[in-house]
């Protein structure tokens, strides 16, 4: 092609980016080629393309080799999948492939100036709603890959020159599997909302989610209490409910099949489950999120996971080091901004919530002793164990019931100041050597409250001190601030509004479960093998043959990794009218299948 | 003509089937039947003449294909489809669906057919019977004791057919007559001795009498009759046939588990008279010609399921809780007890006299018993009779008068039927009723005469519907309030069955009717609503009618105030224009 008409072609496909895609077309202008990328007349005479010493396409025949290339990777493609090229090229084999394929595929190129050449020899006008580009220089730009299986299709020139970035891609490849995924929350506690906080995460992720709701089972543990005060007893008892349980959770483990199972702190999984799991192929994971120093039990449950999640790190890695567990990793609390959030409050919720100071939580010791040297304020205490302190009684509201998040979040959204103090059973007020986050701290940013916390060495890896957030080393500094504070709101207002931003930006449970999957993905997960009842989609849609009606039924499910008949059935759902043959069909296995249970 | 018959049920089932086939073979001349059965009964379905096409189903095995790891959802789905594809090799003119579950009802629906009966499912995946003979047998296993048919006439009249006093019927091939000749001689058994055959085991347990007690029949028939004893079984049923056989010694042949289906039949042939729980066996029993003595035990009701034919003997606890639900778990079945040893065996000599031409005065023995004699009524239904009883119950009159209300709303020609129905005896023994059950008859009627009201009340407000829809579509108002009194009026009904169970079978397949209404828009809605009311009328203005006559009948004539909620058409066969 003559230089003329290599500059038309690229004027031409440069408008139609600019109306597709105004940020590529940004790019795309901004670059020019640097001095060792050269274009030359291969053999054929077609163009080809070296950059330094890579040669990017044949020097002899770019096109038929781009023929070759398209041949090799549809021989392996299971015509299914979204087909992911890495690497553009000059465009040879991107058109060899447009030309063969009816669906759409996307094109992953890390360098714009690449991309820019190709422009000068592919007809893009040819391309729309078929090829999609990407320009992802580094991982961040990679950003989330389409749902459901991907097929990838390296440019192995391009690949030789980003191996980095395109390691990265085949773990992303892995990541947007729809993986299914089984929560197991505790019976009761601090972790039970968390629990759902993972569980809505996960689900907007685009997992397939279970949640194995161990409240359930949360009025038999407080008749435990009911039935004997003797401890020795209520020990027993706890112990064959936590068995049942996790019994329970094993039950839901066989019914739908996860690719995983991702237990919180205090779920009631013992180690004859947990070993099960592990003999049947069943990843698991863990979310510790309790301090290792005051609750040991980590060293009995640590072994028997897979992965396991921590809020510190440091001195608890060395020591789960020593336990020998190997794939530990720090993931720190967040909010989740769907429940957390900012709300206008109605007239009763403004009378019952507002104060100028308050706080939410269980009364520890040191937060007795703290709040005991606030009561010449207005100050209101929410939450259980605060009785048995004369000076707080009235202080304490609703008799020290425990506080439902609905009304947490009123609180935080109501009060002009509302305090943090981080547990602790033996320090007189702040703990010197606290360090991570407990969930509250995240959770008053998320609902664009203002908060004064206690020092953490934890707090400015996630907000900036002082800007996004305001700490206290002792109960005068927080006087003094808590005085400041009441008297600025302007400024309250501009702190929390920041940490809020950043809590939305940085701190949310999907950003950390985004994190974990990184992790696990990192770390080998591959999910669990197909098992009986439960096959990979893209198996099923081989054996049903692409272009067959069972086949094309099936490719409904397109999005999802795996498939058994309850979900095909789930899906059919009646009185929509209409039923089809397959549907009809898979209605009447379910019968047979239901039958024989 | 191409006709389909799916019965992927028991073998019973399949046996069962023969009148209709035989019917459909004389009703439509030249059609070709091809039948649908579960594989293991393959080997009896080619002993059924009329059968053209068999094609059969490994529904157990499919199932546990299903369950196995190497089975995939695609290899599953695969599975079916080239079933459906066997069967589609055929267009058919008409499908009748004998196997009232919900996987067959979607099988149904997947198979091409110009007229289908039986239960299929509609486009959006509800359950649908189609025929009201179908609609009948869903709704009688909720009212059984007031069900006066046989599930072989509720076959064949599902196919239209039935009413030619036509028995179950297996032709055995002869090579397998031969064979049985060789069994029994390698046993020891000549030629022309008398033969019982004993089946002890039975689908369910509850339908079982109990071994033991087989096994002291089997003695006094080896020793006081001189007969032999077969005792027929499946593999599972083993045990059975040793205890027996050890308590009978050397007069019995334990022959459990040993026999082919075809073989069976073939035995069975050879025996004077079976002694049977209700079972596969028994139908065999019948349809090869041998007279069958049933103990009807448990869940199993001979007036549903008996055996089907001329002259064979049904035995049955006297005892109010026969038959029990199928959901039972009975913790003392008394029934098992209340049948004795000494009872059968007056039975099995009476029909051992019967076949030689004496009469039989047995009735003394039968104690805790009630026996009955299979026979074929003038509508070629078929009946059980007392053999001997002085009494009637309330049951017994309700069961007669249902015997005349359902062919006669089933069959559409109700007129004709009833003043045929009438000119005949009316199905209840001509005695004097006592007083307390006279008294509860006339409750009864109240109760019927209520139940009418309710019914015109219905025809009434579904034709306002109608009309409201017609002339002002906009009175939403009005359509709303009528909606809300539909059903109210709906629940007063079913108060109307619950309150007086001799009544549930009306009010029961009027819920079905209503749940089945096919049809979204308003209009059609309210002509099958009106239609259903019409019919409820119908039924409950010939049910009092009958009632009527009966507490006439036994010699006490009530009002005249039967029948006034029946329209003009109706009067004239609701009129006493016959004197009874």
């Amino acid at each position: 092609m003559k230089e003329e008409a290599r500059s038309a072609l690229l004027a031409k496909n440069l408008g139609i980016l600019r109306d597709l895609d105004r940020d590529l077309w940004d790019m795309i202008s901004a670059v020019g080629p640097g001095p060792d990328y050269q274009v030359f007349p291969s053999r054929s005479g077609a163009p080809t393309l070296k950059i330094g010493e890579s040669t990017m396409h044949s020097s002899y025949d770019p096109e038929e080799e781009s023929e070759r290339w398209v041949e090799h990777h549809l021989s392996q493609w299971d015509g299914f999948s979204t087909p992911l090229v890495f690497g553009v090229g000059l465009g040879y084999h991107v058109s060899a492939l447009a030309r063969r394929l009816d669906s759409a595929f996307l094109v992953v190129e890390p360098d714009p100036a690449v991309f820019r050449l190709a422009l000068e020899l592919i007809d893009l006008s040819g391309l729309i709603g078929k090829a999609s580009f990407l320009i992802a220089r580094r991982e961040r730009d990679i950003g989330r890959l389409p749902r459901g299986p991907v097929f990838l299709m390296p440019h192995h020139s391009t690949v030789n020159l980003n191996r980095d970035l395109y390691v990265k891609m085949e773990m992303r490849v892995r990541l947007s599997e729809r993986y299914t995924i089984l929560v197991a929350g505790p019976i009761y506690g601090g972790s039970l909302p968390v629990a759902r906080y993972v569980v809505s995460a996960l689900d907007r992720l685009g997992y397939e989610v279970e949640f194995a709701d161990c409240s359930r089972f949360g009025e038999a543990l407080q008749a435990v209490d009911e039935f004997t005060s003797d401890n020795s007893h209520r020990g027993k008892l706890r112990e064959i409910l936590t068995g049942f349980a996790s019994e329970a959770i094993m039950a839901r483990v066989v019914e739908c099949k996860p690719d995983l199972v991702f237990a919180l702190a205090q779920a009631p999984l013992t180690g004859g489950v947990l070993s099960r799991l592990r003999s049947n192929g069943i990843p698991t994971a863990f979310w510790f999120v309790e301090d290792f120093r005051s609750m040991g039990y980590w060293r009995e449950v640590a072994p028997f996971y897979d992965y396991f999640f921590t809020i510190q790190d440091g001195e608890f890695f060395e020591a789960l080091k020593d336990l020998g567990v190997k794939n530990h990793h720090y993931l720190p609390m967040a909010a989740s901004p769907d429940i957390h959030r900012p709300m206008k409050l109605k007239e009763d919720e403004v009378d019952e919530f507002s104060s100028d100071l308050s706080f939410v939580g269980a009364g520890y010791y040191n937060r007795r002793r703290f709040f005991s040297h606030l009561v010449d304020l207005d100050m209101k205490i929410w939450g259980n164990e605060w009785v048995g302190i004369p000076s707080l009684a009235p202080f304490i509201q609703r008799q020290g019931a425990r506080i439902s998040t609905h009304d947490t979040v009123r609180i935080f959204n109501a009060s002009k100041i509302n305090m943090n103090l981080h547990s602790s059973k033996q320090h007189e007020g702040v703990n010197p050597y606290g360090d991570f986050l407990n969930p509250r701290t995240f959770e008053i940013a998320a609902c664009g409250g203002f908060q004064l916390v206690d020092r953490r060495s934890h707090l400015s890896r996630f907000f900036d001190i002082g800007e996004e957030i305001v700490c206290f080393e002792s109960l005068d500094e927080a006087r003094n601030k808590i005085g400041h504070y009441l008297e600025h709101a302007e400024e309250r207002e501009e702190i929390a509004a920041r940490a809020r931003k950043r809590v939305v930006k940085e701190h949310t449970y999907e950003k950390r479960m985004e994190e974990a999957m990184s992790f696990l993905v990192e770390r080998g997960f591959e999910g669990s093998p197909s098992v009986p009842g439960r096959s990979m989609l893209k198996d099923l849609i081989k054996e049903a043959g692409v272009d067959t009606e069972l086949g094309a039924y099936l490719a409904r499910f397109k999005g999802r990794r795996s498939l058994t008949l309850t979900d095909i059935v789930d899906d059919i759902g009646m009185g929509k009218g209409g039923l089809s043959r397959s549907e009809a069909i898979f209605l009447m296995m379910s019968e047979f299948m239901q039958k024989k249970a | 003509m191409e006709i389909i018959v799916i019965n992927l049920t028991r073998m019973g089932d399949v046996v069962q089937s023969t009148p209709l086939l035989a019917g459909l073979k004389g009703r439509y001349k030249g059609c070709r039947i091809t039948y649908l059965a579960n594989k293991p009964y393959a080997e009896i379905c080619k002993a059924i003449p009329f059968i053209d096409n068999l094609l059969t189903f490994d529904m157990e095995g499919y199932q546990s294909s299903l369950l196995s790891d190497k089975t995939t959802l695609v290899g599953g789905y695969r599975a079916l489809e080239n079933f459906l594809k066997e069967i589609d090799k055929r267009e058919y003119d008409l499908l009748i669906n004998l196997t009232p579950s919900r996987t067959c009802a979607i099988l149904t629906s997947l198979i091409r057919a110009g007229e289908v009966r039986g239960m299929t499912i509609d486009k959006e995946g509800h359950r649908v019977i189609k025929g009201q003979w179908m609609r009948y047998l869903s709704t009688s296993v909720f009212n059984r004791p007031l069900n006066p048919f046989n599930l072989v006439d509720m076959y064949s009249r599902t196919g239209g057919v039935g009413g030619e006093g036509q028995g179950l019927r297996l032709d055995v091939p002869p090579p397998y007559d031969e064979r049985a000749a060789r069994l029994l001689e390698e046993a020891g058994i000549e030629d022309g001795g008398m033969i019982v055959g004993f089946q002890p085991g039975a689908s369910k347990d509850h339908k079982r009498w109990s071994v033991q007690q087989f096994a002291v029949l089997g003695k006094m028939v080896a020793d006081r009759l001189g007969a032999r004893v077969l005792i027929f079984g499946s593999e599972g049923e083993k045990a059975l046939g040793r205890e027996i056989k050890g308590v009978v010694g050397d007069g019995a042949v334990d022959l459990v588990g040993k026999t082919t289906l075809m073989e069976l039949a073939a035995l069975l042939k050879m025996c004077t008279v079976l002694v049977t729980n209700d079972s596969g066996t028994m139908h065999i029993a019948a349809a090869v010609g041998t007279k069958v003595i049933e103990l009807s035990l448990g869940a199993a009701y001979f007036r549903e399921t008996g055996p089907y034919g001329e002259g064979h003997i049904v035995v049955e606890a006297d005892i109010p809780c026969h038959p029990c639900g199928f959901h039972i778990e009975c913790g003392e079945m008394l029934c098992r007890e209340y049948i004795t040893p000494e009872s059968v065996y007056g039975v099995v000599e009476m029909v051992i006299d019967y076949a030689d031409g004496r009469s039989a005065g047995k009735a003394d023995s039968w104690k805790g018993s009630k026996v009955y004699r299979s026979g074929f009524d003038a509508e070629g239904f078929m009946e059980y009779t007392p053999v001997a009883t002085d009494t009637v119950s309330k049951r017994e009159i309700f069961l007669g008068i249902y015997k005349m209300v359902w062919p006669a709303v089933f069959e559409g020609h109700g007129v004709d039927y009833l003043r045929r129905a009438y000119g005949e005896a009316f199905g209840m023994p001509p005695v004097e009723l006592p007083k307390e059950l006279k008294a509860a008859l006339f409750e009864d009627i109240v109760s019927a005469k209520r139940l009418i009201e309710l019914a015109e009340d219905g025809v009434a407000k579904a034709k306002e519907v109608e009309s409201v829809f017609m002339n002002s579509p906009d009175n939403l108002k009005r359509l709303n309030e009528l909606d809300e009194e539909i059903l109210l009026l709906d629940s007063e009904i079913e108060k109307v069955g619950f309150l007086v169970p001799e009544l549930k079978p009306l009010t029961d397949i009027f819920k079905y009717g209503k749940e089945g209404l096919e049809g979204c828009d308003i209009l059609s809605l309210a002509r099958g609503t009106c239609a259903l009311y019409g019919d409820l009328r119908t039924q409950g203005a010939i049910l009092l009618d009958l009632l009527e006559r009966a507490v006439c009948f036994a010699g006490d004539c009530c009002g005249d105030g039967y029948g006034d909620a029946v329209s003009m058409e109706d009067k004239s066969f609701v009129s006493r224009t016959r004197p009874i």
